[in-house]
C-alpha cells in the first residue's frame, strides 16, 4: 500500500473517493487495472502496443514503395509485378497505378511519424519513465494520462478509414499542400444507405463503420468508466455501456459529416490526435514540475527526463498551429450546399487562390471556390508545427541514448549541463527555423537567406550532444548489451544524418537536392537510423522493469546487427540518387534519361528494404517470446542508478515506490570512486560524501 | 528457405554490381553535369561542404569504433574513470562547428544570392519566357516580339456578361446569361477548348505573345544570355526543376516565380560535343549494362555499310535482301539508338556507328502534383542567341529594353533597326 | 539553509527535509497546469490570428470595406458582456476562495448567463449573416447585382430587402466574392433600400455572407467561431461548477483554474473585437 502524501486535497481530476492517496481502499477490477487503467506504467505499454501495431502497418507501406521503386513498370524486362496485392486489386499487368504509389508513400510517412515514433517515445517512455524516474507514484493526472491514450484510438481508426473509402486515403504526400489537398478528386462515389450508425450519403462501407465505432465506444468507455457512478456496480457497468454507445453513435455520425474522403479523414485524424499530444505534454511538464522526489532537483534528473520535458515545452506549443491549419485545411474540403451558401460552394478558401480552377469531379459546380486564399499559408502554419516535431520525435531518443550509454560505459554522462543546454537550445533554435523546408516554395528569397542562418546553427548543439557521447565512451568499461548496441547505432547514424542535414541548410546547395532522394536519405537516417534505433534500445533497457522478464541477448543481437547493415545497405545509397537529382514522391522514374540508369541501385536498395523488414522478425518473436518465456527480472539487472532500478520491483506496483525516495547524487555516477561497486544509486547516501569533491 | 536465401543475396549482389557499373566511370555517382553560370558556386559550395562532412563523419566514426575497441569491458577492469565532463573541451566542439558552420552560412549567402536575386536580371538582353504547370504538363508562352507577356490564368467567372476576346461560346455571349450550375459546366469547357490558360484576349501586350492549346512542347531559352523564367501554375503546385542547370522554383498557383540562370551551351554544342564513334560491340556492351545511353545516330554517305534512301537525300542502315534488293531500313540518321537497334545492326555487318547525344535537357516536376507527377517531362532546347533571337523574340534589338507601341501586329522584325547585327555563325552540321 | 541542501543533496536521511512534492513551492499542480494549457490556447490562436493578419496585410482595402458589413454594435455589447462576466468570474473564485456558497452559485449564475447572452447575441449575428444575400442577375439584357437581407422565400424565388445596382454589361471585372453591401450601395448611387423580388430563373450566382463569401469572412467565421466554442466550452465547465455548488461542495482551486481559463476567453475576445470589427 502506497501512502504518497499529495500537496492539496481536491487537486486531483478525478473524484476524492478515488482519489491516489487511497489506493488501499477497493481493489480495482479487472477492466480499470488492465484495460482503462490510469496507472501511468499500464497507459505506457497501451502506447507500446499501439505505436508497434501502427509500425508493422508503416512497414509494410514502405515494402511496397520499395517494391514499386524496384520493378515500376512493365516496360522493365524482366520486371516483377507486385505479389499478391497486384492480383487482390486487380491492377492491369499487376504494376501498381501511380495514384495507389501516391497513397502509399503518403500514409507510410503519415502513420510512421505520428502513430508510430511520437507515440512510442512521447507516449511510451514519457509516460513510462517520468514518474519512475522522478521518484513519483504516477502522473499528476492519471485520469488525464488515460484520456491521452484512449484519445489516440478514434484517430488512428479515422486515419485507416481513409484506406476503405473509395478513392482511397490521402494522396498527397505527408505534407498534404494545398491546392492538391484541397482537389475533390477523391469524391465520396458509392454512397451507403444510412442507418442508425451512417448519416444521408455516408462514403463509409461497413469496416470502416464497425472499427471507428468500436474504437469511439472504447473512448466514451474510458471516460464512464472513472465519472459514471449511479450506485452498485452492475448499475454503473450498465449505465456506462449505454452511455458509451450513444458517445459512440454521435461522434460517429458527427465525424462522418466532415471526413468524407480520405484527405479529410487525414485531416480530422491529426486534428484529434493533437488533443491527444496535448494531454499528455500538459501532464508531463506539470509532473516534473511539481512531482519530483525530495532531493531530485532540476539538475539531478536524467537526461531522459530531461529530454521529456523539454519536448513536452515543443509538443506544448508547436502542436496547436497544426490544430489551426489542420481546421482550416478541413474546413476548405467541405462543400456547402447551395441552400445555405446561395450557390455550391466550399466552406472557405484559406489557401486556395484566384485564378484557381478545380475541375472537381463528382462535385460538378463545387469547383468554385472564394477565391483570395494564399497557398504558402498552409506550408507557413504547417511547417512551424513540423520542424518541431522533427525534434519531438528525436530528443526524447537522444535522452534515453544518454541514460543507456552512462549505464554500460560505467561512467557519467559527459557534460551534463552542456547535454541538458544542447537539448533546449534544439528546441529552442527548432521554432525558428521551418522555413528552410520552404526554400525553394517561392517564398521571399531574402528568407531563404533568413533561415539558412538559423537553421546551419542547429548543428551545432546537435555536436555538441555527439562530442559528449564519445567522451561518454571515452575511459569507460564497455559492456556490450542489445540496449548498448543500439544507442551506438544511435550515435553513428545520427551523425551521418546530421551532417547531411548540413548540406540543405544551404539554400544554395538545396536548390538542387530538395524533393530529391537527398532528403528522403537524411529523414530516414534521422528518424529510422536515430529514432528508431533509440526506440529498440529503450525497449531492449526498459522491457525487464516493463515486464519483469528478460529478453534473449541473442536474438537480439542477431536483430540488431541485421537491422543495422540492412538500414544502412537501403538508405545510405539513397544519399547517391539524391545528388544526381532523383525525385521524390515519383512512381516511375524509368521515362527520363537522367534517372532511368538508376534502376539497379533502386533494386539493390529495395532488396535490403525487405530484408530489413524480415530481421524484425526476430525482434517479434524475442518481445512475444520472453513475455512468456524469459527469466525473470530482477529489480535492476542492468546495475543502473536511477530510482526505477534501485527502489522498486520489476514491474513496479501500483503506485511505484514503497516509500517516498529521497536523492542525494546526480543520475550517472557510475565509477565513483567511494563506493567498491561501479555505480552508486541516486539513493544512497554514502558517508563522507560532502566532503568528496570529484577531479571534474 | 535456403534457396530463397541464396536467391535474395544473389539479386542483391548482382543489383549491386549493376547500380555500380556505371560505363563512363564514378561520373554518375556524383552532381549531373552543370550547364549554367550560377551552377560553377552551387557546385563548389557543394563540394567543399562535401569535404567538411565527410573529414568530419570519418572523423567521428574512426574516434567511435577506436573508443569501443579501446574502453571495452575486461575482465580485470573494474571501474571506468571517473570524470563529468571538461569546459575547455566543451568550449572548444562548440566554438570551432560554430565558426566552420558561419563560414559555410556566409558562402551560402553568395552562391544563393547569385541565383535569386540575380544581376543578370536587370539585362536588357534577357529572354523570358512563363512556364505554366499543370496536371501533368508544362505549358511555355513566349512574349513574342514585342518582349511582353500577356495576362493568363484570368478564368471566366459565372457572372461574367461576356467571355474572354468577346466570342460566342455555348451559344451565349457571356456564362452569366446561363443558371449558375450550367454556366460553371459551361466555363469548364470553355477552358478545355478555347482557352486552356486563361489567356486574356483583350490585353495588347499578349496579342504576339507566342502560346499553343496543347501542352507539353519544348521549351527554347538562348545561350550565353539571361533567361528570366516566369512560374505559375494552374491548378494545384508544381516545381521546375533542371538537374542540369541547377535551377529549382515551385510553380504555385496564385503567385508569379521568377529565376533568371544563363544556359552556356547549346543543343548543336551539346551533340557536337558528345560525337564518337563506337565500334558496334562498345555499343552493344554500353546498351547492355545498367547505364543505358541515349544516343541518336549519325548516318552519312561516308558511313560504312550505309545505304543511300531511294526516296530522299539520306542515308540510312538497312538490311538489303540478296535476291529481291529490296531495302528494309533498319535505322535512320538522327534516329535514336536501341538495344534491338544494335542487335539488327550487328547482324547486318554494320562495325562501327558514329553516336551523338541528342541536344536536350530534361525538365522534372519536382513537387508532387498528383498521380501523374512522374510524368510530368518537359524538354528544354538551347538556342544560339541570334537564332533564339530570330525564332522567338521576333529579330528585335536586344540593345535596349523592348518597346513596343500599342497595336503593332504580330510578326516581323521591330521598326527601329538593329545597330549591332550579330553574326550568326553557320550551322554546324555533323561532319560527313 | 534547507534550500542549499536540497541543492547539494549530500545529507544524511536523518536530516533529510519533509517529503514534500514540488520543493517547497505551494503551486498546486492544477494551476500549473491550467497555465500550461492557456500557453497552447495562446499557440492556437496565433495560427488563426497570423493568418488573418497575412490575410488583411494582402488585402487591406477588402478587408477594411467587408468589415463595415458586421455589427459593431452587437459586438460592442458582447465585449461589455463578456468584460462584465470576467467580473462576475473573479468575484465568484473569491467567493469560492472564502468558502462563501451562496456568493459563489450567485456569481457563476451571472457568469453563465452573460456567457449564453454573449452566444445569443453571437447567433443573431451569424444568423443576420447566413441569410444576407448577394445575388447577381440578368435580366431582360442588363445585369444586376442585389445585396441585402432575404425576407420571403417562394418556390420559383425570393425576396431580399437592400440594394440593387446595374452593372455595366462589358465584361468588366467585379467579383460577387468582393462585392460588399457598402459596394453595391455605392453602385446604386444614392438609392434607397428597398424591396426587390429575385426570380430562380434569372439567377447568375447568389451568394450568403459566409466563410464562402470572401477570405475576409473566412477569417471572421473561423476566429469568432473557434472563439465561441472555447466560450460554449467555458459554459459546460462553468455549469459542472455551478452543480456542485449548489449540491454543496466548493471547489476553490478548480473555481479557480477554470476563472484563468474564463479570463483568457475575455482576452481572446478584446484581441479579436478591434481586429475584426473596428479597424
Amino acid at each position: 500500500m502506497t501512502a504518497i502524501p499529495h500537496p492539496l486535497p481536491g487537486v486531483h481530476g478525478h473524484d476524492e473517493a478515488h482519489g491516489a492517496h487511497a489506493h488501499g481502499h477497493e481493489e480495482l477490477g479487472f477492466l480499470k487495472k488492465y484495460i482503462f487503467s490510469a496507472d501511468h506504467k499500464i497507459i505506457g505499454i497501451q502506447f507500446l502496443f499501439m505505436g508497434l501495431f501502427f509500425m508493422i502497418v508503416g512497414g509494410l507501406l514502405a515494402m511496397l514503395i520499395r517494391w514499386q521503386l524496384a520493378w515500376p513498370d512493365a516496360t522493365l524486362t524482366p520486371g516483377h509485378p507486385v505479389p499478391i496485392l497486384g492480383k487482390l486489386m486487380g491492377w492491369s499487368n499487376g504494376y501498381m497505378p501511380p495514384d495507389f504509389y501516391t497513397m502509399v508513400f503518403s500514409m507510410h510517412a503519415t502513420i510512421m511519424i505520428f502513430f508510430v515514433i511520437i507515440p512510442l517515445l512521447v507516449g511510451t517512455f514519457g509516460n513510462y519513465l517520468i514518474p519512475l524516474k522522478i521518484g513519483a507514484g504516477d502522473m499528476a493526472f492519471p485520469f488525464l494520462n488515460g484520456l491521452a491514450f484512449w484519445s489516440a484510438l478514434p484517430p488512428g481508426s479515422i486515419m485507416l478509414t481513409g484506406f476503405m473509402l473509395a478513392g482511397g486515403a490521402a494522396a498527397a504526400g505527408w505534407t498534404s499542400y494545398p491546392p492538391l489537398s484541397a482537389l475533390s478528386e477523391n469524391a465520396g462515389v458509392g454512397a451507403f444507405a444510412a442507418n442508425f450508425l451512417r448519416i444521408e450519403g455516408s462514403t463509409w462501407p461497413t469496416a470502416a463503420v464497425v472499427m471507428n465505432f468500436i474504437a469511439m465506444f472504447l473512448f466514451c468507455a474510458y471516460m464512464c468508466a472513472y465519472y459514471v457512478h449511479l450506485g452498485p456496480k452492475v448499475v454503473n457497468v450498465v449505465a456506462s455501456i449505454i452511455l458509451s454507445v450513444l458517445g459512440a453513435v454521435v461522434l460517429e455520425r458527427g465525424v462522418q459529416h466532415v471526413a468524407w474522403d480520405g484527405q479529410s479523414c487525414w485531416f480530422l485524424s491529426l486534428f484529434w490526435l493533437g488533443f491527444s499530444s496535448l494531454m499528455g505534454a500538459v501532464n508531463y511538464l506539470t509532473t516534473i514540475i511539481k512531482l519530483r522526489c525530495p532531493g531530485m532537483t532540476m539538475f539531478r534528473l536524467p537526461l531522459s527526463v530531461w529530454s521529456l520535458f523539454i519536448t513536452s515545452v515543443l509538443v506544448l506549443l508547436a502542436t496547436p498551429v497544426l490544430a489551426s491549419v489542420l481546421m482550416m485545411n478541413l474546413l476548405e474540403h467541405q462543400h456547402i450546399g447551395a441552400s445555405i451558401a446561395g450557390s455550391n460552394a466550399r466552406f472557405a478558401s484559406f489557401f486556395t487562390p484566384y485564378n484557381w480552377f478545380d475541375q472537381g469531379v463528382g462535385f460538378t459546380g463545387a469547383g468554385q471556390n472564394s477565391g483570395g486564399g494564399y497557398v504558402l499559408l498552409h506550408q507557413h502554419l504547417f511547417w512551424f508545427y513540423s520542424h518541431p516535431a522533427v525534434y519531438i520525435m528525436i530528443l526524447p531518443a537522444m535522452g534515453m541514448v544518454s541514460d543507456i550509454m552512462a549505464v554500460f560505459a560505467r561512467k557519467p554522462i559527459f557534460g551534463y549541463r552542456p547535454m541538458v543546454y544542447a537539448m533546449a537550445g534544439i528546441a529552442f533554435l527548432g521554432f525558428i527555423v521551418w522555413a528552410h523546408h520552404m526554400f525553394q516554395s517561392g517564398m521571399n528569397p531574402t528568407l531563404g537567406t533568413t533561415f539558412a542562418v538559423s537553421t546551419i546553427f542547429i548543428a551545432v548543439p546537435s555536436a555538441i550532444k555527439t562530442f559528449n557521447w564519445l567522451g561518454t565512451l571515452w575511459g569507460g568499461n564497455i559492456r556490450f548489451t542489445t540496449a548498448m548496441w543500439n544507442a551506438i547505432a544511435f550515435v553513428a547514424m545520427f551523425v551521418i544524418g546530421g551532417l547531411s542535414g548540413i548540406f540543405m541548410a544551404s539554400t544554395a546547395i538545396d536548390v538542387h537536392i530538395h524533393d530529391t532522394y537527398f532528403i528522403v536519405a537524411h529523414i530516414h537516417y534521422v528518424l529510422f537510423g536515430g529514432s528508431m534505433f533509440g526506440i529498440w534500445g529503450a525497449i531492449y533497457f526498459w522491457y525487464p522493469k516493463m515486464f519483469g522478464r528478460m529478453m534473449n541477448e541473442t536474438l537480439g543481437k542477431i536483430h540488431f546487427w541485421l537491422s543495422f547493415i540492412f538500414f544502412n545497405g537501403t538508405f545510405f545509397a539513397m544519399h547517391i540518387l539524391g545528388i544526381s537529382g532523383f525525385p521524390r514522391r515519383i512512381a516511375s522514374y524509368l521515362g527520363y534519361e537522367t534517372y532511368a540508369h538508376y534502376q539497379p541501385m533502386n533494386e539493390f536498395i529495395s532488396i535490403c528494404a525487405f530484408a530489413l523488414g524480415l530481421s524484425q522478425i526476430f525482434f517479434v518473436i524475442n518481445f512475444i517470446g520472453s513475455w512468456f518465456f524469459g527469466p525473470k527480472a530482477p529489480s535492476n539487472p542492468w546495475e543502473a542508478t536511477t530510482l526505477e532500478w534501485n527502489d522498486t520491483t520489476s514491474p513496479p506496483p501500483h503506485g511505484n515506490f514503497a516509500k517516498v525516495p529521497v536523492v542525494h547524487h546526480g543520475p550517472y555516477e557510475y565509477s565513483n570512486p567511494l563506493v567498491e561497486e561501479d555505480w552508486l544509486p541516486q539513493t544512497r547516501y554514502v558517508e563522507g560524501q560532502e566532503n568528496f569533491r570529484p577531479a571534474h | 528457405m535456403p534457396a530463397v536465401v541464396a536467391g535474395a543475396v544473389g539479386v542483391l549482389l548482382a543489383s549491386l554490381a549493376r547500380a555500380a557499373d556505371t560505363g563512363t566511370g564514378w561520373g554518375e555517382w556524383w552532381l549531373p553535369p552543370d550547364r549554367s553560370i550560377h551552377g560553377a558556386g552551387i557546385d563548389s559550395l557543394f563540394v567543399v561542404t562535401f569535404w567538411i562532412t565527410m573529414v568530419t563523419f570519418v572523423a567521428v566514426e574512426i574516434c567511435l569504433v577506436v573508443f569501443l575497441v579501446k574502453y571495452r569491458h575486461r575482465a580485470d577492469k573494474k571501474k571506468a574513470v571517473f570524470t563529468h565532463g571538461n569546459t575547455r573541451l566543451e568550449m572548444a566542439w562548440t566554438l570551432a562547428p560554430a565558426l566552420i558552420l558561419a563560414g559555410l552560412a556566409v558562402a551560402n549567402k553568395g552562391a544563393w544570392d547569385r541565383l535569386r536575386f540575380n544581376p543578370d536580371a536587370d539585362r536588357a538582353d534577357k529572354a523570358t519566357i512563363l512556364v505554366i504547370g499543370q496536371q501533368f504538363k508544362w505549358n511555355v508562352i513566349y512574349p513574342g516580339p514585342d518582349g511582353k507577356l500577356g495576362r493568363y490564368l484570368m478564368w471566366p467567372k459565372p457572372t461574367d456578361s461576356r467571355w474572354p476576346g468577346g466570342a460566342k461560346f455555348a451559344g451565349v455571349t457571356g456564362p452569366n446569361q446561363l443558371p449558375y450550375e450550367t454556366a460553371v459546366k459551361q466555363i469548364n469547357s470553355y477552358i478545355d477548348q478555347v482557352n486552356p490558360l486563361g489567356k486574356d484576349f483583350d490585353d495588347p501586350d499578349g496579342k504576339d505573345d507566342n502560346w499553343e492549346k496543347q501542352p507539353g512542347r519544348e521549351i527554347a531559352i538562348p545561350a550565353g544570355r539571361p533567361t528570366e523564367v516566369q512560374l505559375s501554375s494552374k491548378d494545384v503546385i508544381h516545381s521546375f526543376f533542371l538537374p542540369n542547370y541547377r535551377v529549382k522554383l515551385d510553380a504555385v498557383p496564385g503567385m508569379r516565380g521568377r529565376i533568371c540562370f544563363t544556359a552556356t551551351m547549346t543543343s548543336k554544342e551539346r551533340e557536337a560535343t558528345s560525337r564518337k564513334t563506337y565500334k558496334i560491340d562498345q555499343l552493344a556492351t554500353m546498351y547492355a549494362a545498367a547505364r543505358t545511353p541515349n544516343f541518336n545516330t549519325v548516318i552519312t554517305r561516308d558511313s560504312a555499310g550505309a545505304v543511300k534512301d531511294p526516296k530522299k537525300e539520306e542515308y540510312l542502315y538497312a538490311n538489303v535482301d540478296e535476291k529481291t534488293k529490296k531495302q528494309t531500313t533498319i535505322i535512320r540518321n538522327d534516329r535514336p539508338l536501341t538495344g534491338d537497334v544494335i542487335t539488327k545492326l550487328k547482324a547486318a555487318g554494320i562495325t562501327e556507328v558514329a553516336v551523338y547525344e541528342p541536344g536536350y535537357w530534361e525538365l522534372v516536376c519536382e513537387e508532387l502534383c498528383g498521380q501523374g507527377h512522374g510524368g510530368m517531362r518537359g524538354q528544354i532546347v538551347v538556342l544560339d542567341s541570334d537564332e533564339y533571337n530570330k525564332k522567338y523574340e521576333g529579330g528585335r534589338s536586344l540593345g535596349a529594353p523592348a518597346t513596343q507601341p500599342s497595336g503593332i501586329a504580330s510578326g516581323g522584325p521591330a521598326t527601329t533597326q538593329p545597330s549591332r547585327q550579330v553574326a550568326s555563325a553557320p550551322p554546324r552540321q555533323p561532319s560527313s | 539553509m534547507s534550500e542549499t541542501i536540497l541543492e547539494h543533496g549530500y545529507v544524511p536521511e536523518e536530516h533529510a527535509p519533509d517529503p514534500v512534492m514540488g520543493h517547497g513551492d505551494p503551486t498546486p499542480p492544477g494551476k500549473v497546469a491550467i497555465w500550461l494549457f492557456l500557453a497552447s490556447e495562446v499557440m492556437f490562436f496565433i495560427g488563426l490570428l497570423a493568418t488573418y493578419i497575412i490575410f488583411r496585410s494582402g488585402s487591406p482595402k477588402i478587408f477594411a470595406e467587408h468589415a463595415q458589413a458586421l455589427n459593431k454594435t452587437l459586438a460592442g455589447i458582447n465585449t461589455l458582456v463578456l468584460i462584465f462576466s470576467s467580473l462576475t468570474m473573479a468575484l465568484a473564485v473569491d467567493a469560492a476562495q472564502k468558502g462563501l456558497r451562496g456568493r459563489l452559485i450567485a456569481c457563476l449564475s451571472l457568469t453563465i448567463l452573460c456567457a449564453c447572452g454573449f452566444m445569443g447575441i453571437k447567433f443573431a449575428e451569424y444568423k443576420n449573416k447566413l441569410t444576407h444575400h448577394t445575388v447577381v442577375t440578368h435580366e431582360s439584357g442588363k445585369i444586376f447585382v442585389y445585396d441585402g437581407h432575404l425576407i420571403d422565400r417562394a418556390a420559383d424565388g425570393f425576396k431580399v430587402e437592400g440594394f440593387r445596382a446595374e452593372m455595366p454589361n462589358d465584361g468588366g471585372p467585379f467579383d460577387i466574392h468582393w462585392m460588399s453591401a457598402k459596394g453595391v450601395e455605392e453602385l446604386a448611387k444614392g438609392a434607397a433600400e428597398k424591396e426587390w423580388e429575385i426570380k430562380n430563373a434569372t439567377i447568375s450566382q447568389d451568394i450568403t455572407y459566409g466563410p464562402w463569401k470572401n477570405v475576409f469572412y473566412a477569417c471572421y467565421f473561423t476566429t469568432t467561431g473557434v472563439h465561441g466554442l472555447h466560450v460554449l466550452g467555458g459554459i459546460i465547465a462553468l455549469s459542472m461548477l455551478l452543480a456542485h455548488a449548489l449540491r454543496g461542495k466548493v471547489l476553490a482551486p478548480h473555481t479557480e483554474y477554470i476563472g484563468l481559463y474564463w479570463h483568457f476567453v475575455d482576452l481572446v475576445w478584446i484581441f479579436l473585437f478591434p481586429l475584426l470589427y473596428l479597424i
